[in-house]
């Protein structure tokens, strides 16, 4: 199974998956489609067993709430019935000079309703605890520890679970496609983002993965192999203000995965932009990461976001209805290696000594451009 | 390096001469201390702190939640107890100054608190109150002023305590370094190639299905080392780049990833080869650090690879394949490694052998100007230009003209260092031709063709020596040019040497 992945050429890999349903790695809404399986070391989920219950679903969670608790009530009253039991205080419950444990315990129910109101700290009184029971008075010490600590550990569990921080990313948006267009005569991919809320995500920071599986000179077959896409991290333009929805954009350059993709290409390739927000809620202060992925058909040659601010009377308003809308614009369908190219053969005339007829008339800079190209293929 | 050489002197017989029969094993090495263990846990105790352990008392916090669970419930436990029994003897003491012990059972006498008077039932008073029971059986009366003061001081003190105990055990058992348990990392390293480019890789995975936020890795690798001044640095460490300048060491923590750090000039594994790894002594610390996405804390998880965990020449087998609707991982085959045939040199040997046989070296401008080293450099200078204009020749597709262009371009100063280097007296250990003669020792079991070369290079070294006293002439002869074929690069190299041997023994004779 595992093995035939490694002999299987990509080749033959590959067209199955673009014939039919492409799966996806990450959804839309951020669910990553893996699961562990063949996992031996299972200790280990139990020696982190507080995160184990935490991220355990509502309905499990609930469940062992009610437990922890019942089986402890229980098992306090089965021994408080037990210590009843072996003084002798069933058979004496009628007789008036005999002390019991318990006062009025007289069965295994009032057993196990005085160990609830012992470890609840209700203590209505009418089941009382004698002096004359010293097994007793270390019972209770027992169950008024264990109670308080039962009670701290629930009750934090229910806290983690209920202020988890990844709910905040259900109000942080993403744009449905990303577009490929031109920005300051660059090649950009870039897709929306937004925040739902009027408070804040503090210290917000975006990070895009290319998931693309790759086969190296050696011959090694990397399956969904991740690579880094640049959306600001040397300028720290990856450090977001995020008010308004805002464009992230990606250049095209010489570094970039997509140098060589042109629209014609873009239909045929197949891979997956996974994009990352992460920051801290602004009430908690706990870190949350938003998600989501494009897909390669996903991507839109040669369109743009419509815009969604206007000005109103005193404030900014932001249509949402137009969040994920895109309109169409020229845009070269070439790759942005052959546009840098281009634009580079349009400039060489500036290098040249030679006709300054070329800068006087600029109408005539296609034909100049050709003559370049001519003249550059000569030297060669 | 020099003190490890000697120490491990008699070690090079030995693998030599065991290395047909195994290569994986270094039969001379003893169990050796590691600085951090598989599972993270570091092998340092501090002691004789003096005076500085008043420090773990005033953080009494930090100090209570380092402690293992068992001496937690302990403390937790002893608190409890001794607290409330002091408490309660208190109480007993008031019951006795009153005098409320003797009338146990008169109904007309009001003691402090109903129904106490034996030690016993104070201690269960005292219970009542503290766990904030309540039964009602026993209460505390109005007529008691210096119970009600005791019972006010009692609440609160009961209150805060168990505030402090029951914080405690909440953060101990929400600690974040407990997820670093659902973090695993494989069992070995290994170095293989990746696009030409030998890597140092080990991988990670996420046994959870909850994320680590901004998940971040980094690595260091420990060794000792001798400064040039004689600073002994125990336990050195240096950083290991595994992407932190592309932003790559951010991980996107899904399934297993595999880490790979590049060994190229900047890594300090450039001049580490399959032999040398068998005897060299480091070990390489993986620190991974991420939030816990469901308690908002940072937490981190270590493992470290000593130099027998590192496998040269093996890869990571596969371990996702993809299922109905979702993308399957195979924890059984994590830490699998299989066998791909990879080059025994390190990477410092590669780029050598790839820019020792330049046959042209350019012209240096620090040469001296004597007569005949302008004659050789002005026909020196010639030829460059002829081989020049011949790799431009060259139809790009062959590497020989990159080679020369990267010569003419950002080679000159590798040449020129070269140069220096093979003029250069025998006891400068720091450089490259330092290893010349341990190079020899290993290559002499494995016949190959710039063995003899090398051989002739030592003998030629032996030679030199004598020869350093004018730099002019030493750069005479490996100025002068000989149009060389290219083909063979290493021969090449040997070949030059051996052209250039004639004048120079010539001038040695003449001299003597």
């Amino acid at each position: 199974k595992s093995e035939s992945v490694a002999e299987l050429s990509p080749q033959k890999q590959e067209p199955p998956l673009l014939s039919m349903f492409r799966q996806r790695y990450v959804e839309k809404n951020g669910r990553c489609n893996v699961q562990h399986g063949n996992m031996r070391e299972t200790y280990r989920y139990l020696t982190d067993i507080f995160t184990t219950l935490v991220d355990l679903n509502w309905r499990c969670s609930l469940f062992v709430f009610v437990m922890a608790y019942a089986v402890t009530w229980l098992f306090f009253g089965a021994i408080w019935y037990l210590i009843a039991y072996c003084r002798g205080d069933l058979d004496h419950l009628e007789d008036e000079d005999w002390t019991p444990c318990v006062n009025n315990v007289n069965g295994f129910i009032s057993a196990f309703l005085f160990s609830i109101e012992t470890e609840t700290t209700i203590g209505y009184g009418y089941r009382v605890i004698t002096d004359q029971c010293p097994v007793g008075t270390i019972l209770l010490l027992l169950q008024a520890i264990l109670g308080s600590m039962v009670n701290a550990f629930m009750v934090g569990c229910m806290f983690v679970k209920i202020s988890q921080p990844n709910k905040r990313a259900e109000t942080l948006v993403f744009s449905k496609h990303a577009v490929i267009s031109l920005r300051d005569d660059k090649l950009c991919l870039m897709f929306r983002v937004g925040d739902l809320r009027s408070s804040h995500i503090v210290g917000a920071n975006m990070r895009a993965k290319l998931i693309k599986s790759k086969q190296t000179q050696e011959g090694e077959f990397i399956p969904l192999d991740q690579t880094d896409i640049s959306v600001g991290f040397e300028t720290g333009d990856d450090r977001l203000f995020l008010v308004s929805p805002l464009v992230i954009s990606h250049e095209i350059d010489s570094r970039s995965a997509f140098w060589d993709m042109s629209q014609a290409q873009l239909e045929k390739e197949d891979f997956e932009i996974v994009v990352i927000l992460e920051g801290m809620v602004e009430a908690t202060g706990m870190t949350c990461q938003a998600r989501s992925s494009y897909l390669a058909e996903e991507v839109l040659w040669g369109h743009r976001f419509s815009p969604m601010m206007s000005l109103a009377e005193g404030f900014f308003d932001v249509d949402y209805g137009a969040f994920h809308h895109t309109f169409e614009v020229n845009t070269p369908s070439c790759s942005a290696r052959e546009l840098s190219l281009a634009a580079a053969r349009l400039d060489a005339h500036l290098y040249w000594s030679i006709s300054s007829r070329l800068d006087e008339e600029p109408t005539l800079a296609q034909q100049a451009a050709t003559h370049t190209v001519n003249g550059l293929f000569i030297l060669k | 390096m020099a003190a490890l050489r000697r120490k491990f002197g008699e070690d090079y017989q030995v693998v030599n001469t065991n290395r047909a029969t195994t290569c994986s094993a270094a039969p001379v090495k003893k169990k050796r201390q590691r600085f951090v263990e598989k599972n993270g846990r570091c092998n340092v105790q501090h002691g004789n702190l003096g005076g500085e352990t008043s420090r773990y008392l005033s953080d009494l916090f930090t100090t209570l939640v380092d402690l293992k669970w068992r001496w937690n419930l302990l403390i937790f436990i002893l608190t409890y107890t001794i607290a409330w029994l002091v408490m309660a003897s208190m109480w007993w003491i008031i019951a006795y100054i009153r005098g409320d012990l003797n009338h146990g059972h008169d109904s007309s006498y009001t003691p402090c608190v109903a129904n106490v008077y034996n030690f016993p039932s104070a201690f269960l008073f005292f219970i009542e109150t503290e766990a904030t029971i309540g039964y009602g059986y026993r209460y505390i009366t109005e007529k008691c002023p210096e119970g009600i003061i005791l019972f006010l001081f009692q609440s609160l003190l009961g209150s805060i305590v168990d505030a402090f105990l029951i914080g405690c055990m909440f953060i101990k058992m929400s600690q974040p370094k407990k997820r670093a348990e659902t973090l695993m990392f494989s069992q070995d390293a290994v170095i293989s190639q990746r696009d030409g480019r030998l890597c140092l890789m080990f991988r990670v995975g996420n046994l959870r299905n909850s994320h680590m936020v901004s998940a971040q890795i980094r690595c260091k690798v420990i060794k000792s080392r001798q400064t040039p001044e004689g600073e002994f640095l125990p336990l050195d460490q240096c950083e290991l780049d595994v992407g932190f300048g592309t932003g790559a060491d951010q991980l996107f923590l899904v399934s297993p990833l595999t880490i790979c750090h590049e060994i190229n000039t900047k890594s300090p594994f450039f001049d580490l080869s399959q032999r040398s790894l068998m005897n060299e002594q480091f070990e390489i610390v993986v620190i991974l650090e991420g939030i816990v996405e469901t308690t908002g804390m940072t937490c981190q998880a270590r493992t470290s690879y000593t130099e027998d965990e590192v496998l040269w020449g093996h890869r990571f087998l596969p371990v996702m394949s993809l299922e109905e609707g979702f993308f399957r991982v195979d924890y059984s085959q994590f830490h699998s490694t299989f066998e791909v045939p990879t080059p025994p040199y390190s990477v410092k040997e590669h780029e050598e052998k790839n820019s020792l046989p330049s046959p042209m070296s350019t012209p240096t401008p620090a040469l001296t100007d004597s007569r005949g080293a302008r004659r050789d450099r002005v026909f020196s200078v010639d030829c460059i230009n002829s081989t020049e204009e011949k790799g431009r020749q060259n139809v790009s597709g062959t590497r020989l003209p990159s080679k020369l262009q990267r010569m003419s371009s950002s080679g000159k100063e590798d040449l020129q260092r070269k140069v220096l280097l093979i003029g250069s007296q025998h006891s400068e250990k720091a450089c490259s031709t330092g290893d010349l003669p341990l190079k020899l020792q290993r290559l002499s079991s494995s016949p190959s063709p710039e063995a003899s070369n090398r051989l002739q290079l030592k003998s030629l070294k032996v030679g030199f020596e004598p020869m350093t006293q004018s730099t002019g002439d030493l750069y005479q002869p490996n100025l002068a040019p000989s149009p060389l074929p290219m083909h063979s690069p290493v021969l090449s190299g040997g070949g030059r040497m051996e052209d250039n041997l004639p004048p120079k023994l010539r001038k040695m004779n003449a001299d003597r």
